[in-house]
């Protein structure tokens, strides 16, 4: 048996794997002849033995799909798909289709009547409470206005414009007192109401994430 | 050599050899011969299955007009030739224990 017999011997051999493990086994075997400068083709052969034994070797060693020798401490058994599947799944959404979506709408429609309301009932609240100091200050004013008008009585006259620097005053301590309660609670509650959106979604991105 | 090869133990040889430089597969072969009686095929297996496992990787290198398959070891084949070393001093130091006592 000469170099060229070896080698179609054992790609013949080999016919069984894919055609790149195939590649690899002669690349190596092409390799080990060119690097095994002081033996002769013969002795190399020899040495190797017969490309039906090498061949078996190998092809055992590439069925047994585990490799065995660190697979104890190392690799556990690759994990099984746990719960359903995800084709089942994609069956059971399709079906779930002609029920889910009018469902949805009418889930959908209640969820956004309900945000508009919140959304209505919030700004009614911040309108009034910008109203009330914004309607003291203006009573403050008209009357300090009416009281200049009106000068026929100088004794209602001053209590007029007593009565409008109270109106005006209160109503600027109302506009401090808003500005500081809006500082104080409007981020926290801004951010409880985007929690409060996000947390379906996380929900949802997270079942993705784990399916 | 009169104790059979563990094919762990083949395994650790051949990493602790790839791991002093990168080689190809007669010196490793040559090199792994001259500790223990293996013929010359037995190691294209052992390469595969640490290329599988991903303790080694291949490279081509062009060298006297020809490219040359060279074997490097990876990160995760120095971890396990780690581990081979500790687990073979254990061995070897309660084989030796009920050999010549301790």
């Amino acid at each position: 048996m000469d170099k060229k017999d070896f080698f179609a011997e054992l790609r013949r051999a080999l016919s069984g794997l894919p055609s790149e493990e195939r590649d690899n086994v002669l690349k190596y075997y092409e390799d080990y002849f060119l690097d095994a400068e002081g033996e002769s083709d013969a002795e190399i052969i020899r040495g190797l033995g017969d490309p039906q034994k090498i061949a078996a070797d190998i092809l055992k060693e590439y069925r047994d799909l585990q490799p065995h020798s660190w697979q104890k401490n190392t690799a556990p058994p690759p994990r099984r798909w746990k719960g359903i599947s995800p084709w089942l799944l994609l069956v059971l959404v399709v079906f779930a289709i002609p029920i889910g979506i009018p469902l949805v709408i009418g889930l959908g429609a209640t969820l956004l009547g309900i945000l508009i309301s919140i959304i209505a009932f919030i700004v009614a609240i911040v309108i009034a409470a910008f109203a009330v100091p914004a309607a003291l200050a203006i009573t403050g004013i008209a009357l300090l206005g009416l009281s200049f008008c009106i000068w026929g009585d100088p004794a209602s006259a001053l209590m007029m414009v007593g009565g409008g620097f109270v109106c005006l005053a209160l109503g600027g301590l109302a506009g401090l007192l808003l500005v500081k309660l809006c500082l104080l609670f409007v981020p926290p509650l801004f951010r409880w109401f985007v929690a409060l959106l996000r947390w379906p979604i996380d929900k949802l991105r997270v079942a993705f994430r784990r399916g | 050599m009169p104790f059979p090869v563990s094919s762990s133990l083949l395994d650790a040889i051949v990493l602790a050899i790839v791991s002093r430089e990168d080689t190809y597969g007669y010196r490793i072969t040559q090199d792994v011969r001259q500790v223990m009686d293996i013929s010359e095929s037995t190691l294209y297996p052992v390469l595969r299955r640490l290329l599988k496992n991903g303790c080694l990787s291949t490279h081509d290198q062009a060298v006297e007009g020809r490219i040359r398959r060279y074997y490097r070891i990876t990160p995760l084949g120095r971890m396990r030739l780690a581990e081979a070393l500790k687990d073979w001093a254990m061995y070897r130091d309660s084989i030796e224990k009920v050999f010549f006592g301790g």
